[in-house]
């Protein structure tokens, strides 16, 4: 095979998103999504996302065919998010993922969706060897690649950060994803309410601030002021963490990835850190923070390349799956 | 003549002269990312806990540097140069054949934690053997505190676990299994918080325990 010009197509349905994307390693030809929204102020429910999911899949399929100007037949390889998701949606991204390989004869990758933020944003930034700093709704960890893996060196020991702004948006009677919302009223903030502060070596806890945080709101202080407050000290917190794993590590660039990468004063944060340190600051571009086909696709094609496929028989999904137990098969 | 040696996660080291000899002068830097009270507040608490643990942990025989002096409003202590390399180098440099050292950071940890203090940030880089004796120093007790509780004990053992995890996984198995041998011989609670290390990882995200 001709391992220049190779096409994958990526299929992200790990939550809310149902994504697909075609892409060739230095290209991304299409990146197509239907995002399921639960009602305002309820969290997702899983088989109403899957049906979402199922409804929307030829669509978003044909449109990402169309887009990129190919069809099935040109496709190298299918690639699908295995997981860590929700079990019933993650199904629907496999069912789908096998029935396209066993129909057109075709190679299946099983993806890490982590991974994928991961690689999505260095694939963006061309890093060497950065630290990685994940946040979303399922992840919120310090990273850095040694050995074959992407290893945890922190990480929540409760909530991610994604859950935090969902869980407090939800008080608020946001829908979730409701990061967007509370950056929102955290700009118009004024007033910074002290609010508990939890690192523990390398790892943080946001469930203290949440309770502290929707307590604030029931007594009705200025919502403005409480997401402002949480924003702060939630970020202080990881960026903290951040820091540590730099030191540690003595790598020379940062790179932000995942949902809550798009959020400004996150990424302030951070910048600040890397030129206290000399070192060089990267995040994803806000189009590809969220979940998408292209950070499966992605993965899907470099696995490829390292002939990293499975058997149709063989691709369960994995509703638990941690990053630093993924053979990265396409680094030394 | 006074020399930066280190940039470290939260302080700039240099080496300094102190009525004549060689020291180490550890400053707490202000941090961009927390809001001036914040600041000013967690260096100073930092700062304080600091001096006190390392003086306090040396009368249960924990070796630490002798504090010469120490202004938390500034965020600075003056304290003895600890010549020697720290325990991720000597991992990294593959000199951890022989298990001496490592049992005796587990013993260090276990003598703390049967005292009830927690260091808080166990990492390899906190941990000095000295060149001419092979004693190991702990340092870095800005994040250590007291406490009776299980969890507090297990989650100090969790991050050692964590590191020698991520950054040293070539003998990763063969590190932490040194390790706890002296833990185990200084502490006897170390069965119940070893259990307890395995509860949390099973709470760890996406755990497949
Ligand atoms: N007393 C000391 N003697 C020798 N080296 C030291 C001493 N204190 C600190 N260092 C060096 O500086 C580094 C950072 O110091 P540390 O106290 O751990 O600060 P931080 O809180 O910034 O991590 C250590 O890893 C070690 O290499
Ligand atoms: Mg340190």
């Amino acid at each position: 095979m001709n391992k220049n010009n190779l096409l994958c197509l990526g299929i992200e349905s790990t939550a809310h998103t149902f994504s697909i994307a075609i892409l060739t390693e230095d290209r991304i030809l299409s990146n197509v999504k239907e995002v399921y929204v639960p009602p305002p102020g309820e969290g997702i429910h899983p088989y109403e996302a899957a049906q979402h999911h199922i409804r929307r899949a030829k669509k978003v399929l044909d449109t990402a065919l169309s887009k990129s100007g190919v069809c099935m037949k040109d496709v190298d390889v299918i690639a699908f998010s295995a997981g860590p998701g929700l079990g019933p949606c993650l199904k629907v991204g496999a069912v789908i993922a096998r029935t396209l390989a066993a129909y057109y004869n075709k190679p299946l990758t099983a993806v890490n969706h982590a991974i994928g933020h991961i690689e999505l944003a260095n694939f963006f930034a061309k890093t060497v060897d950065p630290v990685v700093v994940l946040v979303s709704g399922g992840h919120t960890l310090v990273s850095s690649y040694l050995m074959k893996r992407w290893r945890i060196f922190g990480e929540t020991l409760d909530i991610t950060l994604g859950q935090l702004f969902d869980q407090l948006g939800r008080e608020l009677g946001f829908g979730s994803p409701a990061g967007r919302y509370i950056e929102e009223l955290a700009s118009r903030g004024k007033r910074y309410i002290e609010m508990p502060y939890s690192v523990k070596g390398n790892n943080v806890s946001f469930s203290g601030l949440l309770t502290y945080a929707k307590n604030l709101i029931k007594k009705g202080y200025s919502k403005e002021d409480v997401c402002y407050s949480v924003q702060e000290t939630a970020f202080a917190m990881l960026t903290e963490v951040t820091e540590r794993l730099l030191a540690f590590s003595e790598k020379k660039e940062i790179i932000l990835t995942g949902g809550v990468a798009a959020n400004s004063r996150l990424q302030e944060m951070i910048k600040s850190l890397c030129r206290v340190h000399n070192v060089a600051f990267h995040v994803i571009p806000s189009e590809f923070s969220g979940d998408c086909g292209a950070q499966i696709a992605l993965v899907g094609l470099l696995q490829y390349k390292s002939n990293n496929v499975i058997d149709v028989e063989e691709s369960f999904v994995k509703q638990s799956w941690r990053i630093d137990e993924v053979d990265i098969t396409w680094r030394d | 003549m006074e020399r930066l040696i280190k940039v470290g996660a939260e302080a700039n080291i240099f080496i300094s002269k102190w009525h004549g000899i060689e020291v180490i002068r550890k400053v707490r830097r202000s941090k961009p990312y927390w809001r001036e009270e914040l600041d000013l507040k967690i260096r100073k608490i930092r700062t304080i806990r600091e001096t006190y643990y390392i003086n306090l942990v040396k009368k249960f025989g924990v070796l630490t540097p002798v504090i010469y002096f120490s202004d938390p409003f500034k965020g600075e202590i003056v304290m003895e140069y600890i010549k020697g390399d720290r325990l991720k180098d000597v991992i990294e440099n593959d000199n951890i054949r022989e298990g001496k050292i490592l049992y005796e950071v587990g013993r260090e940890l276990g003598i703390m934690h049967s005292h009830n203090i927690i260091h808080g940030d166990p990492t390899t880089s906190n941990f000095i053997i000295k060149n001419n004796d092979g004693m190991v120093y702990i340092i870095d007790f800005g994040l250590t505190f007291y406490s009776q509780r299980v969890e507090d004990k297990a989650v100090d053992i969790h991050l050692f676990k964590q590191v020698i995890k991520s950054a040293h996984p070539k003998y990763f198995e063969q590190i932490f299994e040194k390790v706890i041998s002296g833990y185990s011989r200084t502490y006897n609670m170390s069965t119940k918080i070893l259990e307890n290390v395995k509860e949390i990882e099973r709470r760890g995200r996406y755990a497949t325990l």
